[in-house]
């Protein structure tokens, strides 16, 4: 065996081995569509009959019953906001789950008042486990009456909005931590504050939640949450479907690997690729069989 | 270069390492702003807890049931030490009933001295059992309150702390609340006991009496009544005092005896569709009278109210659509009353009013449900306000909004299609109240939507064209989705497979198929073949005459003539030795002989599946035979020495 035969082996053996890891290894990140653990989405989104969008290439096609969830933890650009701009004028409805994103970027291209706090929403003492976990036992009518109660994890809240647009406030016992002490201190906002907002803009539809984190696969199976994120999106009444965006989350590079391989997939799964390889195996076989008759005949 | 045997240990350790390092590129878990829920640790909050009790019994203090009632709704939420469960479900339990012990409480105090201004000494006496009753539960409630503080301060160890800290702070803000509690309970006690010795005081006041009586014992809605009564106070008449009449315990009329202390007046019945009214009359002392004389309440006479009844009974349609009209039938049975020409009616949906109208007796009534009236059971409720001697009639009926399903047929749909190319889609849409008029037909196929609208008959017609596409052929799905105009319709989907043949690309890909396998192979064979041709004729066509005695005849002949022979006496013998040694293992190998008339390079060629790699060692030493059978090559002593090690390396290779 030559060296650059050696080479040629190491070299694809370890781009397998590498392909089967991205494949094989769960995706540990938060709000991944591939993961299955307590903070992915994968639960979560056969739970909501979701699927993902990737808008980084622009927004999809989207039908304007369906909902378009936006998780900002990382910046739209111009012509994003232009297009989400537009699904919401053309009667969409566009669902922005935040704490401590970009939330707010969106809310000031909209022209929505309105704006995501930024600072944790702590509630000592209505809480799953610590203050971290607010319980929401306050809803408007607009929400199901099946929800009774929706846990958020380090959520905030929202400020500057209209009482009538509010669906969801945390308790009176809830504060907003400014200064991060844990602790309430003079001047820092006291419970209720409003979690989640609907309103209409336009002919469309803007839903505000303060807590991404409610979707997570470990969440939405906590308390009513499930119900009430159905609730909101109207899932269940009408024909149209949650589409998550995940192409504004912070993704590591196994996580952008595994996306890509993903597309491959579905590219190779194509007819016009499935074509070409088909294509080029007979073209290899071709080439075998006549490169060993060709051998026998040439050394003759 | 060639590589040694241990060179696949360095392709473990090459992969072993880059496995290594795909393993280290796992995600490094970045700060996030989520919380495994299971993982998370339990904190309590003793200074949310103290200043939850204190705001309830803040709320106790002023007295606000509400804001206590919605505490205990939220109570099971709240994130308490399990050792604290109870006595906190007590705390509020409690709380609540203090609040209630202590609204109670104030009616009584303020009712009492009402009833102290209007000398009503005895039907006040009567409140004072229940108040104190009242008073000890609400001792009773304020101790469990004090208990349910004392365990959450110990369960937080309140007392070990510094009297700055905020759960000392928060503690002792409870403290005080029970402490103003205490203290409002032992002012009410108070106030109740002044109150009783004053009702003591007026005890011993002289007794009135009064009476009432009506001149007929029943009477038509707006008829008039006339009565009479007298007043008087230890068997003395009481002239000039004014005398209220009641009618079913409220004030209707006030008037004043005469000089003789008699009283008499008529009053109109109300329009009260009840069957009978209690008519009381009622004296209590004002102005000089009051310390002198006691509160008179007349027995009760009771009065028949007559007046005329209607039945309404309504029909309607079992199922509604919203934004569709509905015909409301109705018809009024008046037995033996007097039969109305019209009455005015209220229609109203769900409770809520939204058609009024004037009818007959008998009567059909259309009306429009609103276009975003839901899906589901509703109630309609036809009110017939009171006219005079009518009572009022209400009647419901129930009905059932439902949405119209679509019936989509499509009477024109293609097996299969060719693409490129188009086709048509006929169909056309009806549902059980109709045609689906202007309705919004979307086809979608192979990704491409085409929309169509439906005529007045319902029918529509749609043309799909296809361009060129990526597939072959096979079964695709065609969608048709109908959305209706009106809101009593709803939207309807249908799915039909659709064989699709790509022409171009089916011919394309067969032609790569021809090309591939018959002509390509074909065409290469027949190169291979004739390069072949080029260089055989003259290794074969060399003659014999010139060859060495042992290869004279045929190579066939003379080789398996020497096989078992050693002959090292010639050169050529000493390299056809090694050469015979080679052809024994591959027919021991192989299990094929050389046949007679088969050449050296077509029996290695046969025998190569066998052989596998070491086929080139043994078409290497077939070529130096080759060259002294068939040339004028003298053998050399390097010939016999490479042809020796040849030999040994198939014997090393396929000997083993």
């Amino acid at each position: 065996m030559k060296i650059h035969h050696a080479l040629i082996i190491t070299i694809l053996i370890t781009f397998i081995i590498s392909l089967m890891c991205v494949s094989l290894f769960p995706s540990v990140q938060a709000f991944m569509q591939y993961n299955t653990l307590w903070n992915g989405l994968r639960h979560s989104l056969n739970a909501l009959n979701a699927n993902t969008v990737d808008t980084s290439n622009g927004l999809p096609q989207i039908d304007s019953n369906n909902v378009l969830v936006c998780i900002p933890y990382l910046q739209y650009s111009d012509n994003e906001l232009v297009q989400l701009t537009d699904f919401v004028n053309s009667g969409g409805t566009l669902m922005v789950m935040d704490d401590f994103g970009y939330g707010n970027d969106i809310l000031t291209y909209l022209g929505i008042d309105c704006r995501f706090a930024g600072t944790p929403l702590l509630d000592p003492l209505y809480c799953y486990k610590n203050q971290s976990f607010p319980e929401i036992i306050d809803f408007s009518l607009a929400v199901s009456r099946n929800v009774k109660e929706v846990v958020l994890n380090n959520a905030t809240a929202l400020l500057n909005i209209d009482n009538s647009m509010v669906i969801a406030w945390s308790t009176a016992s809830s504060y907003l931590d400014r200064n991060g002490n844990s602790s309430w201190d003079e001047g820092e906002l006291q419970g209720p504050l409003p979690v989640a907002a609907k309103m209409r803009l336009g002919t469309g539809t803007i839903i505000l939640v303060s807590d991404p984190s409610i979707l997570i696969n470990s969440m939405l199976v906590k308390d009513d949450n499930l119900l009430f994120i159905k609730s909101l999106t109207g899932s269940g009444t009408n024909s149209g479907k949650i589409m998550v965006d995940t192409s504004h989350l912070t993704r590591d590079p196994m996580e952008i690997t595994k996306t890509k391989l993903s597309g491959i997939k579905g590219i190779l799964s194509q007819p016009c690729a499935l074509l070409g390889i088909v294509s080029l195996l007979f073209i290899l076989a071709s080439i075998y069989i006549l490169k060993m008759g060709g051998s026998i005949g040439r050394e003759s | 270069m060639i590589l040694g045997r241990d060179f696949f240990k360095k392709i473990v350790i090459i992969v072993s390492i880059t496995a290594c390092f795909t393993l280290a590129g796992l995600p490094v878990f970045a700060a996030s702003s989520q919380e495994n829920p299971d993982t998370a640790a339990v904190v309590f909050s003793g200074v949310s807890l103290f200043q939850f009790y204190s705001g309830t019994l803040d709320s106790v203090l002023a007295k606000n049931q509400q804001d206590i009632e919605t505490d205990i709704q939220v109570s099971p939420f709240a994130n308490v030490p399990p050792a604290v469960e109870d006595s906190f479900n007590n705390f509020l339990s409690s709380a609540g009933n203090l609040c209630s012990l202590i609204l109670g409480l104030d009616g009584i105090v303020s009712d009492t001295k009402l009833l102290l201004q209007e000398s009503r000494y005895t039907e006040a006496a009567s409140l004072y059992t229940e108040a104190f009753t009242n008073l000890a539960i609400a001792e009773e409630n304020l101790d469990s309150i004090k208990q349910a503080a004392s365990i959450a301060g110990s369960q937080f160890k309140v007392t070990g702390v510094s009297t700055d800290s905020s759960i000392s702070v928060a503690y002792t803000a409870v403290q005080g609340d029970i402490q103003r509690l205490s203290d409002l309970l032992n002012l009410y006690r108070t106030i109740l006991q002044q109150q009783q010795t004053e009702i003591s005081n007026k005890s011993l006041l002289p007794s009135s009496d009064i009476t009432i009586g009506i001149d007929q014992s029943e009477a038509y809605v707006g008829d008039t009544v006339s009565f009479r009564g007298t007043l008087s106070a230890n068997g003395q008449l009481l002239g000039n005092r004014r005398i209220e009449i009641l009618l079913d315990g409220s004030l209707y009329l006030t008037v004043n005896t005469d000089s003789h202390g008699h009283y008499f007046g008529s009053f109109q019945v109300p329009y009260w569709y009840v069957s009978l009214i209690n008519i009381q009359s009622l004296y209590f002392p004002q102005a000089g009278d009051v310390g002198n004389y006691d509160l008179a309440l007349s027995p009760s006479v009771s009065l028949k109210i007559l007046f005329y009844t209607a039945v309404l009974t309504l029909r309607t349609a079992t199922n509604a659509y919203s934004g569709r009209d509905i015909d409301i039938i109705g018809q009024f049975e008046y037995g033996a009353s007097p039969v109305v020409d019209e009455r005015n009616i209220e229609i109203s949906l769900d409770n809520v009013p939204f058609v009024e109208s004037e009818v007959s007796a008998a009567f059909t009534q259309k009306i429009a449900l609103p276009a975003d009236t839901t899906i589901g059971n509703h109630l309609i409720t036809v009110s017939v306000l009171a006219e005079g001697r009518y009572s009022p009639v209400v009647a419901s009926v129930n009905l059932t909004v439902v949405k119209a399903i679509p019936v989509l047929l499509t009477t024109k749909l293609p097996f299969a299609v060719m693409i490129p190319g188009s086709f048509h889609v006929r169909g056309k849409l009806t549902s059980s109240i109709g045609p689906v008029s202007q309705a919004r037909v979307t086809i979608t196929f192979e990704g491409k939507q085409v929309s169509a609208v439906s005529g007045d008959d319902g029918t529509f017609n749609a043309v799909i064209r296809n361009s060129m596409g990526f597939g072959l052929f096979g079964s695709q799905s065609l969608q048709i989705t109908s959305t209706p105009m009106e809101p009593w319709q709803t939207t309807v989907a249908a799915s039909h497979n659709v064989i699709t043949v790509y022409v171009v690309n089916c011919s394309v890909f067969f032609l790569i198929l021809v090309f591939l396998g018959i002509i390509l192979p074909r065409r290469l064979k027949f190169r291979i073949v004739a390069m072949s041709k080029k260089k055989l004729p003259q290794a074969i066509v060399v003659t014999a005459p010139d060859l060495p005695t042992s290869a004279v005849s045929s190579v066939a002949e003379n080789l398996a003539a020497d096989i078992g022979r050693r002959d090292e006496s010639t050169p050529v013998g000493r390299l056809f030795y090694w050469y015979r040694v080679v052809i024994l293992l591959v027919q021991k190998v192989s299990g094929l002989l050389l046949k007679p008339n088969q050449t050296l390079r077509e029996y290695i060629s046969d025998t190569g599946q066998a052989t596998g790699s070491t086929g080139k060692i043994i078409l290497e030493f077939t070529r130096i035979v080759e060259k002294v059978l068939y040339s004028h090559h003298q053998v050399t002593e390097d010939d016999i020495k490479n042809g020796q090690q040849l030999a040994r390396k198939v014997r090393e290779s396929i000997g083993k």
